[in-house]
């Protein structure tokens, strides 16, 4: 399979676990109505606290304590400006995010002169699966951080359809009235769908530091917050989107630092690229199927022209193979412009954004 | 769900009669403004109790008290003949006090089911669904109320929704059930299925508050009445012992003989003509249902057209496709004697027409910015305030005041924020840069919605004045007695459709009514 | 009534001030510094000296035009902080043409230098505004997916296509002479470039733009409120468009400004130096007002050169300024509440809040009249 091997795999899924954490925290927080887009100062405050406290104690799960309390500290404070005070949530967020670099940037030039390396977390084999080829190296060798997200993400999707609190808090973004007029405290759900997401970012911060690497530099999480952001909006406020986001991601992600050391583009990019294309045509054409205007119609027709072209080039580069190397710059450019690809492409949604995401609760409003 | 489950009103029928509910000297004030002055309420066990007044009598200000949304300034509220005092609505609800808003609090992404399980949780990772699936089959065999659990809300009708919310409430042990203009977006049919439930409801025990200002219903459900005016109870008694007349009265006191009669018109050719419209319900899906079928409409220089029909029977719809900010499938509109075929705001604006818009905060104003700039807000983009890009704000605000002495929009100053304005000024406001251009044709969509009475008078004598000067005018609205009062002529809309044109003078609230239920059939 | 109003908030501004000095001041305790040392260091990093003066104020006009931007964008009811991304757009493009300037006469390379810088940011704030406008992404989202693309973009061209040939720097050639903008020749080290013109000028056009012209008037109702536009002729995606890409063009001509009035006549990936958020914290401290931004980019360009001047004297890290800056967000975030607190009292007015999250979710507003 030339550069997506097993390797790839581990990498792929390193790569978005935190993601995937700092995501599902967003997801739970939009849900209740509250849009927090200072992410990415969660992060950096949640692997500057981990990062902190190992320093202070040695102990890596003490360090992502420290994450989480960073986080749900930060939480904290967003909670306090939107819920309590109100104010414009994308302006707490652009507070959040520059206050969460100076700080960690700041903190991290005074109480560290010499930067400091710890041990990443170690792996963890499960017995008989991670026997299973390929799958088993993948996903049962890895390390307490990604099976503790997978068995968050796993909780949050039950906690979400199956219980009260989760109906509640549904309820509580698309129509606030409604929750309050059933006796339960709006306050209180979007108070704890902000400090969920505190702590997921939190944790997925301390990941980000000791957990995959084991130190900590300045704006380390590198965008990271914001991949988050864009993979619940790209999944449409839905976890199942949300996960297939981040999947596509991580596996750029983790190609173009494959990329990086080949050189060369390798034929299966090519050929992995027109199938994704191919594929994403293809659910498209499912979806539209249904609905559509004769005008969308004709334009969804010159989209899929357009894909089946691409992708026809992408087959013609992947028999010609030609020498084709792109600058490390350019590639680290590459999930980033993949996410703006993908929310354009999906365009308006099919599952529209929370009722209430971003608006501050007023009672006297019923 | 830790309260108790629900007795069952059944089971306590022996209190029938007795007190539920009773409300003494309760006083509400914002301010200066007293909402609701030593309102004294009596609800008993087992009687539809209509409460009646008009806009901003204080209805809804006591129904929030009661509801524990507002807690009174005066006066005590007992319960069962025990004191109670509720600070937050959650009190009320968990003391068996229930209300069918208006616009209704289920949230549409959700199932019926899930709408029925939002509720506080003392386990919160407890599935509620389960609780409430049993608790809708318990009152489904009560009531006979059925809901379809599965069913998002966003596909149910208006009717099923408002079902949906009855059964919340039941399910939630709600002894009292307040219904706040439970028929205002009702169709006749789901009127009188409505009815029978509250009968059914009050038969088993409940208690019912109905708050309308429609006389026909209060007659048809209602065992006992309250009327409140300018806050405070003007009447109350027994329906069989009560005249229509006798109710009105009370309700407006002597406003009715306020209102100019409208003088004979003389209507000149025709200002809009509508032919043949249909409007889709959903923009983006031509293809799906239609909310506007077949629309022949005419307005004439000189007269004013009422379209009456109840809330949502496509009048919001044609108020946007005549502005032209909703597409058309089919059908000609003539405005002004030109085919308006590329239809825009802005296309509209400059062949004549002007707009009061239904939602006065949603469409009509900019809260934030200055008064003046709101009534030149179509003006100061137009020569001579506006010379190539550049405004004359002097000439602006001075223009400005002149419209504000004209309209008797009070204000200390025209550089205010216009959302610091009362709801009245406000609306003089808007009517002010409406009427200021002398629009061919003038669409006032209930203009006088939420209005003291004194606002509303001059609404309704700046459109007859409008008329007067050889305008048109398109008046929409809900309020049967304000369209056969205002209007030469009156189209009845129901269900998207025009069911009859009549004349004014010979219309009756029955023979518009009948317009209005014949059509029930039709779909 | 509004003198009272004005005296309240000038108070309300000072207090902030006033308390993120009290921030510095204990976070400059917490690592052992004493605060007279640093004051001093501070004022004759910033102040003391005509040098250091001209620094500080050339430095505020980057600062000042990002804020400008930021301001037309919320007036327009559009909020994006895409701005990192225009500065090093407009920067990048601004470098390349100005690069080929060296035998054009000083006036005219000096203004396509600047005009490079406008349509560069410009540009990079249209693929904001499209994909807003026809795609229905959120505007914030995809400006801060579109500043770390700027970021790797100016990474790749200092390190290839506009890479000085000389060495292995990643950073372009020297700019020609004609290029640089010109500044005052008798202070000493000519840290002070002409274009603090733009300080004064830019603030008042923006003030004219808005109040006094029919586009600011159209931009404002359509921030206001985008259904009362529509419903009045006005469309307001087209005004939010055009407050996007404007805001992008005042970014880009920042990015031309740091690199063609800067310290150093060439472009290396770093240029940018947080610029473009802090210009957004300018916008903000100065509660959205033109004027009021003139003064808090000096401020806030004080506390750059300043913290520069503390760390090399007294070895403060520089990072302080960004704690500074995030914290003085948060102040006059909660300084709004309590002004909001005393002055809504009397109306009874309400604010319409539902109407507010149009300005989260493009064009859904219609969508959502149907219940």
């Amino acid at each position: 399979m030339g550069i997506f091997d097993v390797a790839f795999l581990v990498s792929a899924i390193t790569i978005a676990a935190p993601i995937l954490l700092a995501a599902t925290g967003e997801l739970v927080s939009e849900r209740a109505g509250v849009l927090n887009v200072g992410l990415e100062g969660v992060l950096l405050v949640g692997a500057f606290g981990g990062y902190l406290v190992m320093a202070g104690t040695g102990n890596i799960a003490v360090g992502f304590l420290g994450g989480i309390v960073g986080g749900l500290l930060f939480g904290a404070l967003m909670g306090v400006l939107a819920i309590e005070t109100k104010v414009d949530q994308i302006v707490s967020g652009i507070a959040l995010t520059l206050l969460g670099y100076g700080l960690t940037a700041f903190l991290n030039d005074d109480v560290f002169s010499e930067p400091r390396a710890f041990a990443p977390l170690p792996r963890l084999e499960i017995p008989v699966l991670s026997d299973v080829p390929v799958l088993g190296p993948a996903l049962f060798t890895q390390d307490a951080f990604i099976y503790a997200t997978a068995v968050v993400v796993v909780l949050v999707a039950l906690a979400l359809t199956r219980t009260t609190w989760g109906i509640n808090l549904k309820a509580t973004g698309e129509s606030p009235v409604s929750v309050d007029a059933a006796g339960v405290s709006v306050r209180g759900l979007r108070w704890a769908g902000v400090l969920f997401s505190g702590a997921c970012a939190g944790a997925a911060g301390a990941y980000i530091s000791i957990g995959d690497v084991g130190v900590f530099r300045e704006a380390m999480t590198g965008g990271r917050g914001y991949l988050a952001i864009a993979a619940v909006l790209f999944g449409g406020w839905r976890l199942s989107g949300l996960g297939l986001a981040v999947a596509i991601f991580a596996v750029t992600d983790a190609t173009q630092l494959r990329l990086q050391a080949v050189g060369d583009i390798p034929r299966e990019v090519w050929i992995a690229a027109a199938l994704l294309i191919l594929v994403a045509l293809g659910t498209r054409r499912v979806r539209g199927a249904a609905a559509a205007t004769r005008l969308d119609r004709r334009r969804a027709g010159a989209g899929e022209l357009a894909g089946l072209a691409v992708v026809a080039v992408l087959v013609v580069l992947a028999i010609v193979r030609p020498a084709v190397t792109l600058p490390v710059s350019l590639w680290l450019a590459m999930p980033y412009v993949l996410a703006l690809v993908a929310l354009a492409a999906e365009g308006r949604r099919r599952h529209k954004a929370p009722e209430a995401l971003a608006v501050p609760y007023l009672r006297s409003e019923v | 769900m830790k309260t108790r489950p629900d007795p069952g009103p059944a089971r306590r029928g022996a209190d029938t009669g007795a007190s539920a509910l009773r409300l003494t000297g309760v006083t509400k004030r914002f301010g200066s403004f007293v909402a609701n002055d030593a309102v004294d309420l009596d609800i008993a066990w087992g009687e539809i109790h209509a409460l009646l007044g008009e806009n901003g009598a204080g209805k809804t200000t006591l129904m929030r008290i009661v509801t524990g949304l507002y807690t009174p300034d005066e006066g005590g509220i007992e319960l069962d003949g025990e004191p109670v005092r509720f600070r937050k609505p959650e009190h009320a609800l968990r003391a068996g006090i229930g209300m069918v808003h208006q616009h209704f609090t289920l949230v549409p992404t959700l199932t019926e089911l899930e709408n029925l399980a939002i509720a506080p949780a003392a386990l919160p990772w407890r599935n509620g669904l389960t609780e409430a699936r049993r608790r809708s089959q318990e009152v489904a065999a009560a009531t006979g109320l059925r809901i379809a659990p599965d069913r998002l809300v966003a596909d149910a009708s208006v009717g099923e929704r408002q079902r949906l919310e009855i059964v919340k409430l039941l399910c939630r042990g709600a002894r009292i059930l307040i219904f706040d203009e439970p028929s205002a977006a009702l169709s006749p049919g789901e009127w009188d299925e409505l009815a029978n439930l509250m009968r059914r409801l009050a038969a088993d025990g409940h208690a019912i508050i109905l708050i309308s200002h429609k006389l026909s219903e209060v007659f048809s459900v209602a065992d006992r009445y309250t009327v409140l005016r300018r806050g405070a109870v003007s009447g109350s008694g027994t329906i069989a012992e009560a005249t229509p007349d006798h109710l009105v009265t009370l309700m407006v006191g002597d406003r009715m003989a306020d209102r100019p009669p409208l003088p004979a018109g003389t209507p000149g050719p025709a200002v809009l003509t509508v032919r043949g419209l249909d409007v889709a319900r959903d923009d983006s899906q031509p293809a799906g249902p239609k909310v506007l079928q077949g629309i022949d409409l005419e307005v004439r220089r000189g007269e004013i057209l009422g379209i009456a029909g109840v809330a949502g029977s496509g009048q919001s719809e044609l108020v946007e496709v005549l502005m032209g900010i909703r597409r058309t499938l089919s059908g000609a509109i003539e405005l002004a004697g030109r085919p308006f075929t590329h239809r825009s705001p802005r296309g509209f604006f400059g062949a004549g027409g002007a707009v009061i818009p239904e939602d006065r905060h949603h469409a009509a104003i900019v809260p934030g910015m200055a008064l003046w700039e709101n009534i030149t807000l179509r003006s100061l983009r137009r020569a001579p305030l506006n010379r190539r890009g550049l405004l004359d704000i002097r000439a602006a605000s001075a223009e400005a005041r002149r419209l504000m002495d004209e309209f008797d929009v009070r204000a200390d100053s025209e550089h205010l924020p216009i959302g610091r304005l009362s709801g009245g000024n406000q609306q003089k406001a808007v009517l002010a840069r409406e009427l200021s251009g002398n629009p061919a044709l003038l669409i006032a969509a209930q203009p006088v919605r939420g209005l003291d009475v004194r606002a509303a008078d001059f609404v309704y004598r700046s459109l007859v004045a409008h008329r007067e000067r050889g305008g048109a005018v398109l008046l929409i609205s809900m309020d049967l007695d304000e369209v056969i009062s205002m209007s030469d002529r009156i189209a009845v809309l129901a269900h998207g459709r025009i069911q009859g044109i009549v004349d004014a003078a010979k219309a009756t609230r029955a023979s518009l009514g009948a317009l209005m239920t014949s059509s029930g059939d039709a779909q | 009534m509004l003198s009272k109003d004005l005296i309240m908030r000038l108070l309300v501004q000072v207090g902030v001030a006033l308390a993120a000095l009290v921030v510095g001041v204990l976070l400059l305790a917490a690592i052992g510094v004493a605060p007279p040392d640093a004051f001093h260091a501070f004022w004759s990093g910033t102040f003391g000296t005509p040098t250091n003066a001209g620094t500080t104020l050339t430095q505020a006009v980057p600062l000042l035009l990002v804020a400008l931007g930021w301001i037309l964008t919320t007036r327009a009811g559009r909020l994006h902080v895409g701005f990192p991304g225009q500065i090093l757009a407009g920067g990048s493009l601004a470098t390349a043409v100005g690069l080929q300037c060296g035998n054009l006469p000083g006036p005219l390379a000096v203004l396509l230098t600047a005009v490079a810088g406008i349509v560069g940011g410009a540009l990079w704030a249209g693929l904001t505004a499209w994909l807003w406008a026809s795609r229905g992404v959120l505007e914030i989202v995809s400006s801060l997916l579109l500043n770390l693309v700027a970021i790797q973009v100016a990474n790749w061209l200092v390190r290839g296509p506009l890479q000085g040939s000389l060495d292995g720097q990643p950073q372009s050639a020297n700019f020609p002479a004609a290029a640089l903008w010109p500044s005052v020749e008798s202070i000493p080290g000519r840290t002070l470039s002409y274009d603090v013109v733009l300080l004064p000028v830019c603030a008042i056009a923006v003030v004219l733009l808005l109040s006094r012209t029919a586009f600011g008037f159209r931009l404002r109702v359509a921030g206001g409120n985008q259904e009362a536009a529509r419903w009045s002729g006005i469309d307001p995606v087209r005004e939010g468009v055009a407050a996007i890409v404007i805001s992008g063009g005042f970014a880009g001509l920042a990015g031309a400004a740091l690199l063609f009035a800067g310290s150093a006549p060439w472009m290396s990936d770093g240029f940018e130096a947080g610029v473009g958020f802090n210009g957004i914290a300018v916008a903000l401290l100065a509660r959205n007002s033109p004027v009021g931004a003139v003064a808090t980019a000096v401020v806030f360009s004080a506390l750059n050169v300043g913290g520069t001047a503390m760390q090399a004297q007294l070895d403060v890290p520089s990072s302080l300024a960004s704690v500074l800056q995030g914290a003085v967000i948060v102040l006059v975030l909660v300084a709004a509440v309590v002004l909001r607190g005393r002055t809504r009292a009397p109306s009874a007015a309400k604010p319409a809040p539902a109407r507010r999250r149009s300005r989260v979710v493009a064009r859904s507003a219609a969508r959502t009249e149907e219940a």
